[in-house]
């Protein structure tokens, strides 16, 4: 077989869209993963149907400039999907699986300063619905303003507020009740929000 | 005092995959190819709208006739339809010899919507806020987001002034205006919902059907509200 080359012309959406992919892939799946609780399976699966819906609607989503609050709107409903409804849904194959979740990494510490460890966290996550951790997780990880999460969760600023007040008390009473009597309960703390 | 972006980043610290933590680098090929394909695929679906030409055959009645003992068919007008040796009804007033027959769906209603009549031998192979498939039992290709060779049904928008109606044709059926589109290998039908939702069925020429059985099938859907239009 000779050295022919293939060149391969890539179009101004192709070219964008992958440079966004570049960028915000990572953080994007690791915010899925909060989303899903730590499936890390579901997360990936997440992420490839944002991203090929977001490369579909490209143009219209580039001309606003609303690429990545769109991605995490898909994200979300994406998510909201999967729980709602029997799981016939197709595999995608991927070069290489993503890891399962609840494998612990010997690099990192077993447990937190508190006592608190990450599948604790995953399973007070998983304790949530669906929509009060996509709140909490797009105002307090993905640090989306309320009015952004509102228009991304199609509801009620006022819904957004209750949604996280109720899914922080939940995860404060889930992670800080621990029947553990050799861990001490922690104290959530906010992080006051430069965006309103 | 644990921050909650603390123990959001505590949850994802076992971690191994290094993508996940953006120290990989981050290749878009694969999300590409996604999207691309995704692309196509509606692409594809809208494909009718713009090209399609159909014969200007108006449909005087059609009806889905319903398999209940003594029910009354769906749209008036409309002559019984035959029972077959399985006790199902096919359509009133059609051929089935070399056909794949119409017969009542009495499986479980997908989410989203509702299917009043069926291909005999084929099944509910997926459904989704964007798109109900329905393809044969024995179908090679079980992927429900492959639609070639399967029953299609969305919604979507469709300018009957426009040039989104080119190559459609208006029938008008029991007192209400449907459109009606072969191209290829698919004929589509689309029927006015609400002002702005129009049901879509896509049905693979394959299937045999005149345009009264095409038409009888997409009348038989219903869209409920939870379900969404593809957008692409």
């Amino acid at each position: 077989m000779s050295g022919e080359e293939v060149h391969v012309t890539l179009s101004i959406r192709d070219e964008e869209f992958s440079a966004f992919v570049r960028t915000s892939r990572p953080e994007l799946l690791r915010s899925a993963r909060l989303l899903a609780a730590g499936d890390s399976h579901l997360a990936e699966d997440l992420v490839q149907t944002a991203l090929a819906r977001l490369y579909v609607a490209w143009p219209k989503v580039r001309r606003t400039g609303t690429q990545h609050a769109y991605a995490w709107r898909i994200l979300v409903n994406a998510h909201i999907d999967e729980v709602r409804r029997p799981r016939w849904r197709r595999e995608q194959p991927v070069a290489s699986p993503p890891e399962r979740p609840g494998l612990p990494d010997p690099a990192m510490p077993e447990a937190f300063a508190d006592g608190i460890d990450a599948p604790a966290v995953r399973a007070a996550l998983a304790a949530l619905p669906p929509g009060m951790r996509a709140a909490v997780v797009l105002r307090h990880w993905a640090d989306f303003s309320i009015e952004e999460t509102a228009a991304i969760l199609g509801c009620s600023e006022g819904t957004v507020k209750s949604q996280t007040a109720k899914a922080v008390a939940k995860l404060r009473d889930l992670l800080g009740s621990d029947s553990r009597a050799d861990r001490t309960p922690i104290t959530l703390s906010i992080t006051t929000k430069t965006r309103n | 005092m644990t921050d909650l972006r603390d123990l959001f980043e505590l949850a994802l610290a076992d971690d191994a995959g290094g993508g996940a933590r953006g120290d990989v680098a981050t290749d878009p090929a694969a999300d590409l190819a996604r999207g691309r394909k995704l692309l196509a695929r509606r692409r594809m679906l809208g494909g009718a709208v713009a090209t399609a030409a159909a014969a200007a055959i108006a449909v005087g009645a059609v009806a889905v006739v319903p398999s209940g003992p003594g029910a009354k068919p769906s749209h008036p007008g409309v002559a019984a339809g035959q029972r077959t040796a399985a006790g199902q009804r096919t359509v009133a007033g059609q051929p089935t010899a070399g056909r794949i027959r119409l017969v009542a769906y009495t499986g479980a209603q997908p989410p989203g919507y509702t299917v009043k009549v069926i291909p005999a031998g084929w099944v509910i192979q997926g459904s989704n806020p964007y798109a109900l498939v329905i393809a044969p039992a024995n179908a090679p290709n079980k992927d429900p987001d492959v639609f070639v060779g399967k029953l299609f049904v969305g919604q979507g928008a469709f300018d009957v002034s426009g040039s989104s109606a080119q190559g459609w044709t208006p029938v008008q059926v029991t007192g209400r205006t449907v459109y009606y589109s072969v191209q290829d290998s698919t004929a589509g039908v689309v029927i006015k919902m609400t002002p702005s939702d129009w049901l879509t069925v896509q049905a693979p020429t394959s299937l045999g059907w005149t345009k009264q059985q095409v038409i009888a099938f997409a009348l038989g859907v219903t869209i409920l509200p939870t379900a969404q239009e593809g957008k692409g």
